[in-house]
């Protein structure tokens, strides 16, 4: 059986289209679904949710805030037993925002409390462009098995990630949740801009929860699947984003 | 009525930004500035309030939120200026937070209007604080300060119907033109007696409705009549200028893969089994008065062209170029009323990338997405173009048929940009900002998404025979232009509104933003507002398609316009001129000995030729993940490639390259030939990044001064007969264009015309997207090649500027250049080239200086075969702009092939190296630079002085 993928959609959304050829092409099915028609729908249908990148309702208020207000409503407690059930969620750039807004990332405390934020950059800008991340090998994360290196474009005004509180970050750094961090051309971690293009707290780019099933991320995977998408990596036979999704996909199998 | 307030700033609440850009002013004393979010709401209780607060309107970790009072510990001491939004100014958040309002379980309706205010401390007079609040702190375009007394809840009183009739069938020639002026209709004498005549013979005179709709489509901006005018151009009558210079010669070529020229909203070209189309506009002077809205308003308005391209196309790009004067122009230099080019160049940077990224379009950013003049200062450009994908069924537009249906798609109807269309053919004068409010409006990016969304699913159930936007002149120019074969019907009290009180003729001519028109028959409009309804897009059937080929508008039951579409489409006078281009004699000075390394840093820190990466960042450039190529293709994204590929959401390996090419330094020098030099370089940067030359189209951008001046108007022709040279020449037409003319500014320092600017977008499709080139030599050792011509001409060039040097522009050999590029996109995609630049700006030297930045590598030259070709000085060989030619890197195995392929044209220069770059001739080095010190300058010199 293909895995089959719950794409969210709202007004705003703009990622939908590409992150549906790459779940695709990893080998899943998938569906767009309307926020708004989440109620007739039946989780059961779905084995990943994917909440992707746009700018929900304008981002109006601070990034994602009116969608997870929306989704807090019809979702939360539905998406906990999905993920319960040992199902996957992914939110990408704006998802990333829904996800730590509605506490499903990072959730040290299972509470489902936003526990975090996503601030604005720290150089006051919306940033496009091309960054290198490593993996945390230790995860539990079933996103980014057997990736090491990836390269991947961002592009957002408020990627800046700072837990709430140093407790916070501890049960973060314990618990394997800081999955991707930003890193310079040799591979260490950096908080040097424009290599940390946010100038997120300890250069985290990507998170995941305490089960290793939800996870968040700035870059976007979806925007790296085919080598010549990066004409740089492509000329290296770099690993892509594709990888992220396969992971999804050969979790079922 | 119950009024509360929130207050929200960030807990640094400190703007250093803006404290800095005081400094910038010349103000001292400011200690610091603080910046609060006001929301004023209406009718809301305690709980709601918490609620608010609490859930939406602020982010407890970063900011902090006072209900209806600040903390005087926060304000003590301090100078306070409150901003609201003009009435009628509609905020998209307003929709927005009465969406989250619902979902928090707020049970009434909430008003709120938005504002902000500012809490400034230090030492301040009164001039400095008026100073801070014009420059600074208001937008006065839209918004205001707080008075004591202002109301910020205002009930506006229904509209009640009146009929107005204009007595114009007795007035003669001086009352004509005072009902044209005080109309603000923009219409000549001769329109005017066009006008009184036509409503003689009908018998009555014109309702204020109906002169307003004639003003609107025979206005400059949506008729184009003075390119399509007769003159007598020194000395030889061309009737239709446009006609005979661009779209005669483009489709007498009759290229099977042109799908749609200059009928449509944008032009089309076939690229496997998608259509490709295209379209740029200008947004001008809405941009120099309020240069965030301005720009907002240009990319959306662009972006709905391509969605209304045919049956419905999908964007997938977004293209930008703005002229602006130096950023570092001191304040004494600047006009009256006028913003300074540092607040108008951050603002629509602003503007389009908030509106591209809100749609998720990838924007490209080029070398020319950025050009400095002095002339720009009063009246500065703003080109926004738009790429769409469709498939090819969806690629015509197909004629209503009668009793078919007008659906009005998307957002409400206000007062916006009520005599927008008449506004941007007029030219801008000091007082502008008071005389045109109404002319400029916020953009709301995701109702235009929405739309978007609703569209292409209306597209891909073949719903809908004809789709279009409506742009400049609104309702009436969409809906006007739709309906001109088989006539329509509107009922104006249909329009769905922003807010009460609007006129008839208000709902008809108003250009409020993310609108479209969908045609549709009867069985088909149910299907239509469901999918509307499903994205929360407003629809409503307004109107239908009569067969009486006249355009009939009624409010209620009673009619207030009548005009025969034949008057209305054909009436307008043909405007015909007297013009006059002559080239002036010019003393070819002699360089004086110049040092080479310095010539080339002074080129890479011009402001036109410089790194614009800080900008260009601002854009996403990836979403859709159809980005192969740019902007930019070095390992720290700064170096800006001449060109973006975009692959094709269908078919493995198609694509299209897409490049701008601006270059207004060589109008005065000789238009005719700025054409020629700009289309060449164009077709060669689509060439060299291995795009199919033989299938390039062409899009033109005329931005002019005023049609009134013979000397600028014959410019004006002969850049045009420059395009029809080239067209010729090269076999390559045009599919699309756009005039903007009246682009000068009059104020306190005189009256100042821009530099005749032609903006060309060119476009061709890429065959096999695995085969493409960048700028960036990729191995050292491989053998740099110059292919094609280089010149003697120096005129206009950046080299000729920066040393004062006179003289000709290069002159173009099409058949020559033709056949090298040809040869060369095929010999990219044969895999035999490793690298490619086109030679343009700053020449042979910034050519190589680029493809050294790019890659880190560098090369040495040797001259010595060049001075064997070319009978050439070494200033002319390095710095002539000789368009058409470009350097290319091979693997040195294959050179006798790609000997072979090239012949004359042919010709190698110099080696790949690392680390310096080195020209040197038999007997001495002339250049040695390192290539850390060449990406010094490119890569800092903008940041430096330009402030995001």
């Amino acid at each position: 059986m293909k895995p089959k993928a719950a794409i969210l959609f709202t007004s705003g959304t703009n990622c939908d289209y590409e992150t549906a050829l790459a779940f695709n092409l990893a080998g899943g099915s998938s569906e767009i679904v309307l926020t708004k028609e989440l109620k007739s729908k039946k989780l059961k249908d779905y084995q990943v949710i994917i909440i992707p990148g746009g700018f929900s309702y304008g981002d109006h208020f601070g990034s994602a805030t009116i969608w997870a207000n929306e989704l807090k409503t019809v979702f939360q407690d539905r998406v906990s037993k999905f993920i319960d059930e040992g199902k996957l969620v992914l939110g990408v750039c704006n998802g990333f925002q829904v996800l730590v807004k509605l506490g499903f990332l990072p959730n040290t405390l299972k509470r489902n409390d936003p526990e975090s934020v996503l601030a604005n950059n720290s150089s006051g800008k919306f940033e496009s462009r091309w960054v290198k991340v490593k993996v945390n090998a230790k995860s539990p994360l079933v996103f980014t098995k057997d990736i090491d290196i990836l390269d991947m474009p961002v592009a957002h005004g408020e990627g800046n990630f700072m837990p709430k509180d140093i407790k916070t970050f501890g049960e973060m750094i314990k618990n394997n949740q800081i999955v991707l961090q930003y890193v310079d051309n040799s591979g260490f971690t950096t908080s040097e801009y424009p290599r940390n293009p946010s100038g997120s707290f300890a250069a985290i780019a990507g998170i995941c929860d305490t089960t290793g099933r939800v996870f968040g991320l700035m870059p976007h995977p979806e925007r790296f699947i085919f080598p010549n998408q990066n004409i740089k990596s492509y000329r290296q036979n770099a690993v892509t984003g594709l990888s992220i999704y396969k992971n999804a996909v050969d979790y079922f199998k | 009525m119950k009024i509360s307030k929130v207050y929200v700033s960030d807990k640094e609440g400190f703007s250093s930004k803006l404290k800095r850009s005081i400094d910038n002013l010349g103000i001292k004393g400011i200690e610091s500035v603080r910046e609060f979010s006001v929301f004023w709401l209406a009718q809301a209780s305690i709980k709601d309030l918490n609620v608010l607060s609490a859930k939406l309107l602020h982010s407890s970790f970063t900011q902090e939120v006072f209900i209806n009072t600040i903390p005087k510990s926060l304000t003590k001491g301090a100078l306070k200026v409150e901003v609201v939004s003009d009435l009628g100014v509609i905020d998209p958040r307003e929709a927005s937070f009465k969406k989250a309002a619902r979902d928090l379980g707020v049970k009434k309706e909430i008003k709120v209007r938005f504002g902000r205010l500012y809490s400034i401390t230090g030492r301040l007079n009164a001039n400095d604080l008026a100073l801070i609040k014009r420059r600074l702190l208001i937008k006065n375009a839209i918004e205001h300060e707080v008075t004591k007394s202002e109301r910020i809840f205002v009930k506006t009183p229904k509209y009640k119907f009146k009929l107005t009739t204009v007595p114009i069938s007795k007035a003669n020639e001086q009352e004509l033109l005072k009902i044209s002026e005080s109309g603000r209709l923009s219409l000549n004498i001769s329109e005017m007696k066009e006008i009184q005549n036509y409503f003689k013979g009908l018998g009555r005179g014109p309702t204020d409705i109906e002169l307003e709709t004639i003003a609107q489509t025979w206005s400059e901006h949506c008729s184009h009549k003075t390119l399509k005018g007769n003159f007598l151009h020194n000395g030889t009558l061309i009737n239709n200028l446009l006609k005979t210079a661009i779209i005669e010669p483009s489709l007498a070529l009759r290229k099977p893969y042109v799908v749609s020229a200059f009928e449509d909203n944008a032009g089309g070209v076939k690229i496997g089994n998608r259509v490709i189309c295209v379209k740029v506009e200008t947004h001008n002077h809405p941009s120099a008065l309020e240069p965030v809205g301005g720009a907002e308003t240009g990319t959306g308005g662009v972006i709905r062209d391509i969605i209304g391209f045919g049956k419905g196309a999908k964007p997938v790009s977004s293209i930008v170029c703005f002229c602006v004067g130096p950023q570092d122009l001191s304040y004494d230099k600047l006009p009256q009323g006028v913003l300074h080019p540092k607040a108008i160049l951050s603002g629509i940077v602003e503007g389009t990338k908030s509106y591209g990224n809100q749609m998720g379009i990838p924007t490209d950013f080029f070398q020319d997405s950025l050009l400095v003049h002095k002339n720009y200062v009063g009246n500065p450009l703003v080109y926004c173009g738009a790429v769409g994908e469709t498939d090819l069924d969806s690629a015509k537009k197909l004629e209503p048929r009668k009793g078919d249906l007008v659906v009005l798609l998307g957002g409400f109807t206000g007062r916006d940009g009520v005599h927008g269309a008449n506004f941007s053919s007029e030219s801008l004068k000091g007082k502008s900002e008071t005389t045109s409010l109404g002319a400029v409006q916020i953009g709301d990016a995701i109702m235009e998404k929405k739309t978007q969304d609703a569209i292409l699913e209306i597209k891909d159930k073949r719903l809908s025979p004809w789709i279009t936007d409506c742009g400049g002149g609104g309702l009436s120019s969409a809906i006007g232009e739709t309906g001109k074969n088989i006539g329509v019907l509107v009922n104006l009290d249909k329009v769905p509104k922003k807010y009460e009180g609007l006129s008839y003729s208000e709902i008809w001519i108003s250009e409020s933003q993310e609108r479209m028109i969908v045609v549709c028959s009867e069985d088909n409009k149910g299907e239509i507002l469901e999918i509307c309804r499903k994205f929360d897009v407003p629809a409503t059937v307004i109107g239908e398609f009569t067969g009486k080929s006249s355009l009939e508008l009624y409010y209620g039951r009673k009619k207030v316009a009548d005009i025969g579409m034949k008057f209305l489409h054909d009436g307008c006078p043909v405007v015909s001129g007297r013009t006059f281009w002559k080239e002036k004699k010019r003393n070819r000075k002699k360089a004086s000995a110049v040092n080479f390394g310095e010539a080339i840093k002074k080129l890479l820190s011009d402001p036109d030729l410089t790194s614009k990466a800080l900008i260009a960042h601002q854009y996403d450039s990836t979403v859709q993940g159809g980005t192969i190529i740019g902007p930019f293709t070095d390992e720290e994204e700064l170096t800006h490639e001449d060109v973006t590929i975009r692959k094709l959401s269908e078919g493995q390996n198609l694509g299209f390259a897409l490049t701008i090419t601006a270059n207004p330094n060589l109008t005065s020098t000789n238009p005719r030939y700025m054409s020629h030099w700009i289309i060449t370089h164009s077709l060669a940067k689509l060439a060299v990044s291995g795009a199919d030359f033989t299938k390039s189209a062409l899009l033109d951008n005329f931005s002019w001064g005023s049609p009134k001046e013979v000397k600028v108007m014959g410019e004006l022709v002969e850049s045009l007969l420059g395009c029809k040279d080239a067209v010729e020449g090269f076999k390559v037409p045009f599919i699309s264009g756009k005039d903007s003319l009246n682009n000068q500014f009059k104020g306190d320092k005189g009256e100042v015309t821009i530099p005749g600017t032609l903006l060309i977008t060119a476009l061709a499709p890429m065959l096999n997207i695995k085969k493409v080139v960048d700028q960036g030599f990729q191995n050292k050792d491989d053998a740099v090649l110059l292919l094609g011509e280089l010149q003697k001409d120096m005129g206009g060039s950046c080299f000729g500027r920066l040393y004062n040097l006179q003289g000709e522009i290069p002159k173009i050999n099409f058949e020559k250049t033709r056949a090298l590029l040809v040869q060369l996109s095929f010999a990219i995609r044969k895999g035999l080239i490793e690298s490619g630049v086109a030679i343009g700006k700053g020449g042979l030297a910034l050519a190589l200086a680029k493809a050294c930045v790019s890659s880190g590598l560098a090369a040495e030259i040797n001259l010595d075969s060049l001075n064997k070709k070319f009978d050439l000085k070494n200033h002319e060989i390095l710095f002539s702009e000789s368009a058409g030619a470009v350097v290319v890197t091979v693997k040195r195995k294959l050179l006798p092939l790609v000997k072979e392929m090239f012949l004359n044209d042919y010709l190698e220069i110099g080696i790949v190296a690392e680390n310096r770059l080195k020209i040197r001739n038999s007997s001495k080095t002339i250049l040695d630079e390192t290539v850390e010190s060449l990406s010094k300058v490119y890569k800092e010199v903008f940041s430096n002085y330009y402030e995001a």
